[in-house]
């Protein structure tokens, strides 16, 4: 017989405690197109990296480099279109490019596309 | 000392207008055919040991335990304690072994959330430091990892 604790109902597909989710971001729109290759930057994103380059020169200071402009962008971009979507991705010079998203997409392009030969790619959550 | 400074990760909330800040590592975890796969995952102080959903973990090839620990749940969901071995892309070579539990059903549909690393089994070979102060190389911070 098991017992109470072995009995409890468990859930599949919980979120982790840190996880928070934006729900009126693009990314849970159904009708909101996800792209695939190279993902371009919404002006959203790219205004809110340059709101906080302009305050950290006028605060501090700090002019960022390129390559932190960059990350900011890219990671935030990202999650733009694919907040909370198990993704396949990597960094480029020319911005962050999403080669597969969801579990079976990616199963797909995985076999396609053996990870030995996707330099830089990594799988992701949004 | 082998060192890397990941930049913390930003993003603003469309809901309250908040930018909130996160750390993920990359981690090349080796799966069943000597394959190294990588993966991000969120650095969690909160969290008491690295977690990774089930079905992503057997869906890539990982070593998973058939059976799930008896009377333990995390999250609601049963957990099958397992290793992970991975190496951290830009921090040498070193292989390290980090105890994991995978959490839920192997077999479902893989949930969207996050791996975290958490800190049992990896604080004392990995140190990490967050440190928010803004350079020109990290709009919000970095992350320090040191090997200790």
């Amino acid at each position: 017989m098991r017992s109470a604790r072995e009995s409890r109902p468990t859930r599949e597909g919980d979120l982790m405690a840190s996880d928070l989710i934006d729900y009126t971001l693009p990314a849970h729109d159904p009708n909101f197109p996800k792209p695939r290759g190279l993902l371009p930057v919404p002006p959203e994103v790219a205004e809110n990296v340059a709101r906080r380059e302009a305050q950290l020169l006028r605060e501090r200071g700090i002019q960022i480099t390129a390559d932190a402009r960059q990350h900011s962008l890219d990671y935030r971009t990202l999650n733009w279109y694919f907040d909370n979507t198990e993704v396949l991705y990597r960094r480029t010079p020319q911005g962050i490019e999403v080669l597969a998203a969801g579990s079976e997409e990616i199963d797909q392009y995985l076999e396609e596309h053996p990870l030995e030969t996707l330099d830089g790619a990594v799988i992701g959550v949004g | 000392m082998a060192r890397l400074d990941v930049p913390l990760l930003d993003r603003t909330l469309h809901t309250t207008g908040d930018t909130v800040l996160h750390a993920e590592l990359i981690l090349e975890v080796k799966n069943d055919r000597g394959t190294w796969v990588p993966f991000d995952l969120v650095v969690d102080p909160g969290t008491k040991m690295t977690t990774m959903p089930a079905a992503r973990a057997r869906k890539r090839g990982l070593p998973l335990p058939k059976q799930a620990v008896p009377g333990l749940a995390l999250h609601g969901q049963e957990v099958r304690r397992g290793l992970l071995r991975a190496r951290i892309p830009s921090l040498e070579a070193t292989e390290y072994i980090f105890p994991c539990y995978f959490l839920g059903d192997p077999n479902a549909k893989i949930a969207d959330a996050k791996n975290l690393l958490g800190l049992t089994g990896v604080i004392d070979q990995l140190r990490f430091t967050f440190d928010g102060s803004p350079t020109p190389a990290a709009l919000y911070g970095v992350l320090v990892v040191e090997k200790i």
